[in-house]
């Protein structure tokens, strides 16, 4: 099975070769090739190679196949046009090194590309060093606009221009036990108040402990803000921090958050509700949890777990009311290129970045990990078809990525972290009944604005 | 007599009993690292594997190029140990041994460099390296374990302990400071020195975040690093990591065993009993 | 006299002379880099470290009024509190235990202090998995419902229990080698003088340890002001900031927030209440600590 999955990979790569070579051509194949050997001349081999430098911070088996979609490009395109990429990993979340060399200036020890959250994305948006993804794209080369998924090419676009390529994405989903929810008779709820209505009925008539485990942090609270109304919702202002800078809160005056409490309060009454965050994978396998809800890229370890014990499904996550669009906003990760002073390295990083979100590189992601592939493309491949046929969940995360369209994006939020806390340390509270739903919204309210007040005394809006 | 023996006996069934809790910890990480995935945390919990799997440890040597890592840190811990004792031998000798000017402030300064929160160093130190041009050399990830505080106020207190009557009677002898140090110091603090460098192996060897950040070439990445990325942060797996630990713990508790005699004969005894 | 003079300032450079390797690497990678912190500290430092506004003091009252600052500073004191002391206990009695060679001294010597080679993010990562609530070892062994790390009352005591894992194992290294070498004959003559056991302790063993004890005390405190990567292995600093250290603080601001205007003065605020504990200790080095 897996033979024919790599041999199908191998062979469109192989078409996609000669294709690109073609475009390749009518690029301006300048002479800053033989200028970068000069400069580089040292540090390499001297074979005429273009040495790049990838740093990711994927680990366990994400690395494995980052390695693999790495050697892919060395051995294929890299053999082609001389280019040599060497992944390099970096501690989570990828940003210790490069803030080091970024103040300190060091270009040298910078890397070509760097993989970076969206959270993070707001140390590159004004730095000089940035190449705009945008920049780089052109009519006729192997990667279009429209190719990606348009959540995930938004979540790394400010004012509409790409600044990085979407690499991974996942979705959160509701993951549920079928066998408990057939033994008490309900169904997959659609929204939280019709979960909030059979979570009782299943700590009764189930072995079930609770009926639904989530600990409700930023990333878990902000999907069920953006995906009210029709059209998606805002988290921060400034259309989540991608039109300009988030400087506060929309979901505090939007009604969101108030809505989202209101129908949270419902679960948390039900009793049948776990606030906290232990071992969410292992308590679903065995049977303690009805429902639970976590991000789509763990499909395959709780495929792993639990085995033939129970059926099992995803769904996408209960919307707060009936006619909001739904969905989850795609969480995960981007490609980004820095300029250290070397066109052929631009231009070969280039290269790389559009191979990495090609259906061939993105295809793999399904090898193992629970990420989907940002670009649509990839459907068309049959080591893709064939993937979905053997894991079908793994779609319900495509497609709640498809539905919230280009609004339902992660905000680049300032001070990310300790907004994270805030929320989740008043949810776990909200969740436990120590607090009220006012409470907890005024909590919310009043840890968000002084992480954002924090940010902002320290980095000032520049115009 | 018998009552000795019988006291004896039951102290050290109650040793070995402490023993048992104290090690629990490591064994559990030995008994996980041969747990398939699914045992690691059932209920009831397994204190062994149910069944024996040696899978995380194929994982853990596919994954990522362990040995190449223990190399490395092997190296990097060995420098730094041998400096770490001798430049503490060497600093902690006139604190102990000599009278001079600022030797209470000197002896401070060198203490509070323990108090100093490393974090708020770092960005400053690789700008340091950075400039040296020592990025990705193995002489950049020792530069700032070069020395420890820690290790010249442990060689102070110990050659407090020892009498001044054997200071003068090596001056009576004719020997000058540095014989003094060489010939008689060092070979009767051999327990010490050898806790120091142990000490110093261990915390090195342990060492994380420094050299993540001034190596970003895999050949240069040290054991710990090694194990981050068998860690597995997005789907929370634990069997690989768990063998890592253990791997990546043989080295050090290696050396325990084998030079665990030579410290407890004596550290900070010194030539009290001769 | 010309001789005469000449070593009389040898003898007087001398001592500086032993020390200058150490003190020079002091100097590049932690003293000037701290007075850079201090002088930093009364700037807005933006997140590449630029200095933008001179702003004297203020840094410090901003973060005096932080809430999580202060919480971060009473769990501290209360980690050092839980852990010091105890740690030192353990290895003491410990150490008393294992005093007398027997026959499997070998095996449990070793197993006492095998602690010590333990990475303290390593050894978050087992006991984080012992923790856990609903399927970990001790809760199921047991038979408890302990939520180790999820309630704010004993979060900060769980993490407490492993680092006095950790430090009793390095504390009873060393007074195992500190009572080892109390001479035989002034334990004999207490012992003839009719002595029991806690007045053995307390007459004999205490007073002739005190000098491997006070280095015990002095780096612990230290070490324990400076701990950080059990609490962002296991908490992060949760539930409701309860187990935030200083450093954790500090590391979260930088590393999380960019935000070294917060860190800066945070870390000179950790350094000075450190020091203020070490020289309690300097003092008790005066009056309480004999030296042969």
């Amino acid at each position: 099975m897996k033979k024919t999955k790599r041999f199908v990979a191998y062979g469109v790569l192989a078409a996609m070769v000669f294709g690109m070579t073609g475009c390749g051509s009518s690029a301006p194949v300048s002479d800053s090739t033989a200028q970068s050997q000069e400069v580089e001349g040292a540090s390499e081999s001297g074979t005429g190679t273009t040495e790049l430098t990838f740093w990711h911070s994927m680990d366990s088996v994400f690395a494995e196949i980052t390695e693999k979609q790495v050697d892919l490009f060395n051995s294929t395109i890299g053999a082609e046009k001389n280019i040599h990429v060497t992944p390099v990993f970096q501690n989570w979340p990828g940003t210790d090194a490069l803030t080091a060399a970024m103040s300190a200036d060091d270009v040298e020890n910078m890397p070509d590309v760097i993989q970076l959250y969206s959270d993070s994305v707001s140390l590159l948006r004004d730095y000089d060093r940035t190449v705009w993804a945008e920049d780089c794209l052109t009519e006729d080369g192997s990667l279009q606009k429209e190719d990606f998924v348009p959540s995930a090419r938004a979540s790394y676009s400010i004012d509409g221009r790409m600044i990085g390529v979407p690499w991974t994405a996942s979705a959160l989903l509701l993951y549920y036990n079928q066998t408990y929810l057939d033994q008490a008779g309900v169904e997959v709820p659609e929204t939280i108040e019709e979960m909030a209505s059979i979570l009782p009925v299943l700590t009764e008539k189930t072995d079930a402990q609770y009926g639904l485990n989530v600990r409700v942090n930023q990333y878990e609270l902000e999907n069920w803000i953006e995906t009210q109304g029709p059209e998606g919702s805002e988290f921060g202002n400034n259309g989540n921090g991608h039109n300009g800078y988030i400087t506060e809160l929309s979901c505090l005056t939007n009604g969101t958050l108030d809505n989202f409490l209101t129908q949270w309060e419902k679960v948390v009454e039900s009793g049948a509700y776990k606030a906290t965050k232990d071992s969410m994978n292992e308590e679903f396998a065995q049977g303690i949890h009805a429902m639970v809800i976590m991000t789509s890229s763990r499909i395959p370890t709780i495929s792993e777990l639990v085995g033939d014990s129970f059926q099992w499904g995803v769904a996408e996550i209960p919307k707060v009311s009936a006619d909001d669009i739904g969905g989850a906003y795609p969480s995960g990760s981007g490609l980004f290129m820095l300029d250290r002073g070397d066109e052929a390295k631009k231009e070969a990083a280039w290269e790389f970045v559009q191979f990495m979100a090609s259906p061939e590189a993105q295809v793999m992601w399904l090898e193992g990990t629970g990420y989907t592939p940002v670009n649509t493309k990839t459907q068309e491949l049959d080591a893709y078809k064939t993937s979905m046929e053997e894991e079908p969940r793994q779609q319900v995360a495509y497609d709640a990525l498809m539905r919230g369209g280009e609004r339902v994006i992660p905000a680049f939020v300032p001070n990310g972290s300790t907004m994270d806390t805030v929320i989740k340390d008043a949810m776990v509270a909200f969740g436990e009944g120590s607090t009220t739903k006012d409470e907890t919204f005024q909590t919310i309210q009043e840890g968000c604005e002084k992480a954002i007040s924090d940010y902002y005394r320290v980095n000032p809006i520049e115009e | 007599m018998k009552r000795i023996i019988k006291g004896g006996l039951f102290i050290q069934i109650l040793c070995l009993f402490l023993a048992f809790i104290m090690i629990f910890p490591i064994f559990y990480a030995v008994s996980v690292s041969f747990m398939e995935q699914k045992a690691v945390l059932a209920s009831p919990p397994n204190l062994l594997p149910p069944k024996v799997t040696f899978e995380n440890y194929v994982t853990a040597f596919t994954r990522t190029t362990l040995g190449r890592y223990m190399i490395n840190s092997f190296v990097i811990a060995l420098v730094c140990s041998i400096s770490r004792v001798l430049l503490a031998t060497m600093c902690a000798f006139p604190f102990a041994f000599m009278e001079f000017k600022g030797k209470k402030l000197l002896f401070m300064l060198a203490v509070s460099t323990m108090m100093i929160p490393p974090d708020v160093l770092i960005v400053s130190n690789y700008g340091i390296i950075s400039k040296m041009g020592l990025i990705n050399t193995y002489l950049g990830v020792c530069s700032v374990f070069l020395v420890s505080a820690a290790n010249i106020f442990m060689l102070r207190q110990h050659f407090l302990t020892f009498s001044k009557s054997l200071q003068e009677a090596a001056y009576i002898d004719g020997c000058g400071n540095i014989r003094f140090f060489t010939n008689i110091l060092l070979p009767v603090s051999r327990p010490v020195l050898t806790t120091v460098f142990l000490s110093s192996f261990v915390s090195v060897w342990n060492q994380y975040t420094w050299p993540m950040l001034v190596t970003n070439r895999n050949e240069l990445r040290t054991i710990q690093v090694g194990i981050t990325m068998l860690k597995d942060r997005e789907s929370a797996v634990f069997g690989p990591v768990m063998a890592g630990v253990v791997i990546a713990l043989i080295p050090t508790v290696l050396l325990f065993v084998l030079f665990q005699k030579n410290i407890v004969a004596g550290m900070m005894s010194g030539s009290v009993k001769g | 006299m010309n001789m005469k003079r000449k070593k009389f300032w040898i003898k007087k450079i001398e001592p500086y002379c032993w020390m200058a390797p150490a003190f020079l690497i002091f100097a590049v990678f932690t003293f000037i880099p701290f007075i850079q912190t201090i002088y930093k500290s009364l700037f807005i430092v933006d997140s590449f470290g630029n200095l933008r506004q001179f702003v004297g003091l203020e840094n410090y009252s901003y973060i005096f009024a932080d809430e999580v600052f202060l919480k971060a500073i009473r769990n501290t004191l209360w980690y050092v509190v839980l852990t010091v002391p105890i740690s030192k206990i353990l290895g003491m009695l410990l150490a008393l235990l294992a005093n007398k060679r027997r026959k499997t001294s070998f095996l449990y010597e070793t197993s006492f202090a095998v602690p010590m080679a333990m990475a303290s993010s390593v050894t978050a990562m087992i006991f984080q998995l012992l923790y856990v609530p609903s399927l970990g070892f001790i809760n199921g062994f047991f038979g408890l419902d302990v939520q180790w790390l999820n309630d704010p009352d004993i979060a900060m005591v769980s993490i407490a229990i492993i680092q006095i894992w950790l430090s009793t194992g390095y504390a009873f290294i060393f007074m195992l080698s500190a009572v080892r070498s109390v001479p035989d004959d002034v334990v004999e003559s207490a012992r003839l003088d009719g002595a029991g056991p806690v007045r053995m302790l307390l007459n004999i063993y205490l007073p002739l340890t005190t000098p491997t004890l006070f280095y015990l005390i002095i780096t612990d405190i230290t070490y324990s002001m400076m701990m950080m990567s059990l609490v962002s292995v296991l908490t992060d600093g949760g539930p409701n900031n309860s187990t935030t250290t200083i450093i954790h603080y500090i590391y979260k601001q930088i590393v999380s927030a960019g935000n070294y205007t917060n860190a800066n003065p945070a870390a000179i605020v950790a350094f000075v209440m450190t020091l203020i504990a070490t020289l309690l200790g300097f003092l008790w080095e005066k009056k309480g600590v004999h030296y042969q």
